[in-house]
Order: C-alpha cells, then sequence, then structure tokens
C-alpha cells in the first residue's frame, strides 16, 4: 500500500506544480541569485550595482535640462494611434522637476485642440515623470525581474557618451526595451520600447541636453491632485472614511509600491489608490470605497451594473473597473486581462 | 505648429483690454478709439464677429444642462485646474525662512531607525494570515509524547497476526496503479475546469473596444500614464503604424 501513498503524492505533486502559483505582495525582493544572472550578463557585478542605482537615482540627483522627441503608440482595439511630441525636461538634481510639452508634431489638429493638449500635458507632467518614462523604481525587484545584456555598443546622444543596455523580464513577459544610458550620470537618453511581437510601443531621445544648467527660469512641477500618502499596511478607515481592498494575487514579479490617497474631482469622493511595480512597470489597484448616491463608476455602452467588470484594452495597457459588491474598483497596467481580473477577484476574497 | 496665441506680450496686453469691450451678447460696448496694430485690430474685429455669431446661435439650455457633467469631465473639472495650473506658476517661489532650515536639518540628522520593509511584510502577512497560522504555529510546538509500551506491544501483536506471507500479487498492483492514474487525473480534470471547489468572487466580465467608454477618472489616469497619448487617440483615429 506504501506504493501506492507514494503514487498518489507524486502525482499530487505534479498537478499542483502546474497549477498557477500566486504571488504574494510582501514577497521578499532582491533574490541573490537573479542579481547574479542579472550581473554576471552585464559584466562586472559591483559596476553592474553602482549603475543600476545610477540609473534609478538619475534623475533625483543630476542637474540637467534637455530637449527631447518622444513618439508614443497605443492600440484600440484594431485602430492604431501613433502620436509624436517634444517637450524640454529639467531637474533641480534635489528632486525637483518640470516637463514643458513644445509642440504636438503628430497627429496633426487645430490650434485650439493643440492649445488644449499642451495645457492639460502640463497637469500630466507629473505622471508622465513617475509612470510614463523608463525609471528604476525599485533596483531589487529590478534585479530580481529583469535581465540586462550591455551590447557593448558605444554611441553618443545629444552630444554625450552612452552604452547601449537590452532590458527584458527573466519571465520573457512585458516590454522588451532598449536603453542608451550615460553611465556617467545614469541618466537614459534614448529608450526604446517594443512588445514580445517587436511591435513598437514608444521611443523617447534626447535632442540635446545640458549638465548643470541655469534652471532659474524654470517653473518646477507642483503637486495638483491632492495625492496623499498612505501607510503601506495597516487600517486605513480613519483616514479614508472606508477600509480599502487589497489586492493579494499579484501578477509575477509584482511588489507594491506604495499606497496614496486621490481625490476624483467630478464628486470629491476618495479614493485609494495601490501602486505595484516589478522593477520597471507599474500596476495600479484603486478602490473608491462603497458606492455613496449616484457615485458608482459610470461606463458607456453597456451601463456597468452590479457585479459587473468592464474591461477596456488600450495595448500595452489594459484596464478593468466595476461596482463589485457595492464598492468601486479599478486596476490598470500594462498586463494580461486575465492578471487584472486575478487581482479583482483576490481582492473581493 | 502655431499655437494660434499672440507672439508678442504686448499684443497680448492689448487684445486682452479689447475683449473687455466685447459684451457678453456679444455687441460692442464701447469702439476703441485706436488700436495697438492693425494685426490687433483685424484680431479685434474677428473676434466681435465670432461673439455676434456665436450669441446668435440657438440656445439649447435643457441640452447644455446635461451636457455639462460631461464638459467638466472632458477638462478635469472645468477650467479650475488649468486656472489652478496657472496661478502657481505664476507665483514667485518663496524661500523657506532659515529657522525651517535648521529644523529640517536637526529633524534630518537624527538618526531614524525604521523597520525593514522585510519586517513590514512580515508582520502583515502574519495579520492577514488570521487565527490559522498561529494555531499551525501553536500545534507543532506540542511535545510528541511516546506511546506506551503496552500500546506498542498490542499493535505489534496485530500486526504480525494480520501480516500475510506473500505479498499482493503484480496484478493487484497494477489495478491499483491504474486506478490511483483514473482517480487522480480526473480529480485535476475536474479541478482545471474549476469543478468541485467554490467559486472565488464571480463576477461577469464585458469588453468595450475603445476608451470612450470610460468613465472621466480612468480616463484621466489612463491618459496620465500613457503621456496623453489616449486623449490624441480620439482624434488620430486611423493612422497606419
Amino acid at each position: 500500500m506504501k506504493f501506492a501513498c507514494y503514487t498518489l503524492l507524486v502525482f499530487t505533486a505534479l498537478f499542483a506544480a502546474c497549477e498557477r502559483v500566486d504571488v504574494p505582495a510582501n514577497k521578499t525582493s532582491g533574490s541573490q541569485g537573479l542579481e547574479g544572472e542579472s550581473a554576471s550578463q552585464f559584466g562586472a557585478p559591483p559596476a553592474t550595482q553602482s549603475l543600476f542605482q545610477r540609473i534609478a537615482n538619475s534623475r533625483q540627483v543630476t542637474t540637467f535640462q534637455g530637449v527631447r522627441r518622444v513618439e508614443l503608440f497605443v492600440d484600440e482595439g484594431a485602430v492604431q494611434h501613433h502620436s509624436v511630441l517634444r517637450e524640454r525636461v529639467s531637474a533641480d538634481g534635489h528632486g525637483a522637476f518640470a516637463i514643458e510639452s513644445l509642440e504636438l508634431i503628430e497627429p496633426p489638429m487645430s490650434n485650439s485642440q493643440h492649445a488644449l493638449f499642451i495645457a492639460l500635458q502640463s497637469l500630466r507632467q507629473g505622471m508622465n515623470w513617475r509612470y510614463r518614462d523608463f525609471s528604476i523604481h525599485d533596483v531589487g525587484l529590478f534585479l530580481q525581474n529583469y535581465r540586462v545584456t550591455d551590447t557593448g555598443v558605444l554611441d553618443v546622444v545629444a552630444g554625450h557618451p552612452v552604452i547601449e543596455l537590452l532590458v527584458e523580464r527573466v519571465d520573457q513577459s512585458g516590454s522588451l526595451y532598449t536603453l542608451l544610458v550615460d553611465s556617467a550620470t545614469g541618466l537614459v537618453l534614448k529608450a526604446h520600447e517594443e512588445s514580445q511581437e517587436h511591435v513598437l510601443i514608444s521611443e523617447m531621445c534626447y535632442e540635446s541636453l545640458e549638465l548643470a544648467p541655469d534652471l532659474s527660469g524654470v517653473v518646477w512641477h507642483q503637486e495638483l491632485n491632492n495625492e496623499e500618502p498612505l501607510p503601506a499596511i495597516g487600517p486605513l478607515t480613519a483616514t479614508v472614511g472606508f477600509e480599502p481592498l487589497v489586492a493579494r494575487a499579484l501578477p509575477a514579479g509584482f511588489q507594491l509600491l506604495e499606497r496614496t490617497s486621490v481625490i476624483e474631482p467630478l464628486n470629491n469622493s476618495k479614493w485609494v489608490k495601490a501602486t505595484f511595480t516589478d522593477g520597471v512597470e507599474n500596476l495600479f489597484f484603486l478602490h473608491g470605497g462603497p458606492i455613496v448616491g449616484d457615485n458608482g463608476i459610470k461606463s458607456g455602452v453597456p451601463e456597468i451594473e452590479a457585479d459587473l467588470v468592464e474591461v477596456t484594452v488600450a495595448a500595452p495597457w489594459t484596464v478593468a473597473r466595476g461596482n463589485l459588491r457595492t464598492q468601486r474598483v479599478i486596476a490598470l497596467g500594462k498586463v494580461s486581462e486575465a492578471d487584472l481580473l486575478h487581482l479583482l477577484r483576490s481582492a473581493l476574497e | 505648429m502655431s499655437s494660434g496665441l499672440p507672439i508678442r506680450p504686448d499684443c497680448q496686453v492689448a487684445r486682452e483690454l479689447l475683449v473687455e469691450r466685447i459684451g457678453s451678447a456679444g455687441n460692442l460696448l464701447a469702439s476703441p478709439r485706436e488700436f495697438h496694430c492693425s494685426a490687433c485690430q483685424v484680431w479685434f474685429e474677428r473676434s466681435l464677429a465670432q461673439a455676434r455669431a456665436l450669441n446668435a446661435l440657438p440656445r439649447r439650455i435643457a441640452e447644455l444642462h446635461s451636457l455639462d457633467g460631461l464638459v467638466v469631465a472632458e477638462l478635469n473639472a472645468g477650467c479650475r485646474q488649468e486656472r489652478a495650473a496657472a496661478a502657481l506658476t505664476s507665483l514667485e517661489r518663496v524661500d523657506a525662512p532659515c529657522e525651517l532650515d535648521l529644523l529640517v536639518s536637526e529633524y534630518l540628522g537624527r538618526a531614524v531607525h525604521e523597520a525593514p520593509r522585510e519586517l513590514d511584510q512580515r508582520v502583515a502577512k502574519e495579520i492577514s494570515a488570521g487565527a490559522g497560522l498561529r494555531a499551525e504555529r501553536q500545534v507543532s510546538a506540542l511535545e510528541r509524547l511516546a506511546a506506551p509500551a503496552a500500546l506498542d506491544a498490542i499493535v505489534g501483536r496485530a500486526l504480525t497476526q494480520s501480516a500475510r506471507p506473500h505479498g499482493l500479487p503484480l496484478r493487484r498492483w497494477i489495478a491499483v496503479a491504474a486506478t490511483l492514474f483514473v482517480v487522480v487525473g480526473a480529480a485535476s480534470l475536474v479541478r482545471q475546469a474549476g469543478l468541485g471547489k467554490p467559486k472565488p468572487s464571480e463576477f461577469r466580465v464585458v469588453h468595450t473596444h475603445s476608451v470612450a467608454s470610460l468613465d472621466p477618472f480612468t480616463r484621466s489616469l489612463l491618459s496620465g500614464v500613457t503621456g496623453g497619448a489616449i486623449e490624441l487617440a480620439a482624434q488620430n483615429r486611423g493612422t497606419a503604424r
């Protein structure tokens, strides 16, 4: 009978191994093995570690100003959208920054539309800085989830010598990045992002860059959205008025980066925004608390009803939102629909 | 591409004064005695004509009321944010007083020992696990008691009496293995089909193929993380990559 028991155990183990494994939000970052893998591919481990740290910190500690061209692609169903703009980026090396949109090259639009877009871009500069532009949000997670290859190519961007790095997730999901990095400062002077199918997603390249320039005329970015930091763990009812749902099943490699509260301007209701990262990409889960009055999530067609999630894909981004169990929830990220729905389910369990 | 705004600041000032001469009904409140330049004069005449044309449009108040919410949503709660941004950007930077600098330096100089992140995570796990984890820890910490010798002797005698001189025949083992294989395989199929376990927080899912259906809040979030590409998408439909 022992043989039968062992057989049963082996089969059970095999099937369990094939099942999806949820990654808890509190998994420890900085796997030594993967760090070694990344480091060995890059060459010298100490230099690699300091380079990644420099890239992560570069925008905060470097005083610079430059003009860059940004190209963005979004797929909305079968329709592909392409936009190109130029912007001036400034940073004082102490955390202050500004992204001033200079012109929208594509798509063509009327003067009033152009002026409105430029004005709205100035309101979005904080999100562009934090979430649109390539940056390493957590070096430990980056080393755990990403593989970096130094191609050996030496180039010059905006008059500055750069090295070329290929950055991709070790599990071969997500975007592929080709970065041209000023190794002296760690600034990413050119970033080319494409999908696993090698479809271009975005490209940014500095046309000019000046280190330690005169920044006396710069109008620095000011927070406009009343976003307030919250404790990463612990009850929040006293702070935000409700106990936020917790997403327990995250896509592989993601961990909680921060929790904040934001105000929805239309009805002044409060949301708790949990931002997760795999080191580079960001994933957001927002909980707006229970529906009060008429502040439930609205939609086009069909109207969002109770316990119904509406999924919208603007590739590479996916958005899932709904009024679930009388709670308002939104999840968005550069991940699959299945990952977002799994995250939403885990928050309701 | 031109922004449509006057290039010269003095023109801008002159035109702002000219606008005040146009009434809310599109009428001319007072004719300007002179214009700053010929371009300003052309601009003023065009603006006056536009104001009259706009005022002559039939008003559909009821529909306008229903559009208010959409307009506000589209413009991020009206122009408040733009006005706030303009007001903020026009402010001069005020240096912090020396006393504040000293206080901040003093505060930063203190040795702030925060708990390591892993500790936070472990505490969160402990809290979220509930009583199960503590019960498991308590049970595993119990001292294992040895069975009394008399019980060992009884079990030994019983095993000796029930022991068979020969093991199961080979074909019996094959039958057992085959049965196990079928049972485990069926269990795995049931498991993969999602049967046999409680449905976790089910909800219906619908798909939309346009960001136009997004509510203003979600749309503004998506616009932020995509660098405004979503806003442009609405005016850029069909451009081939």
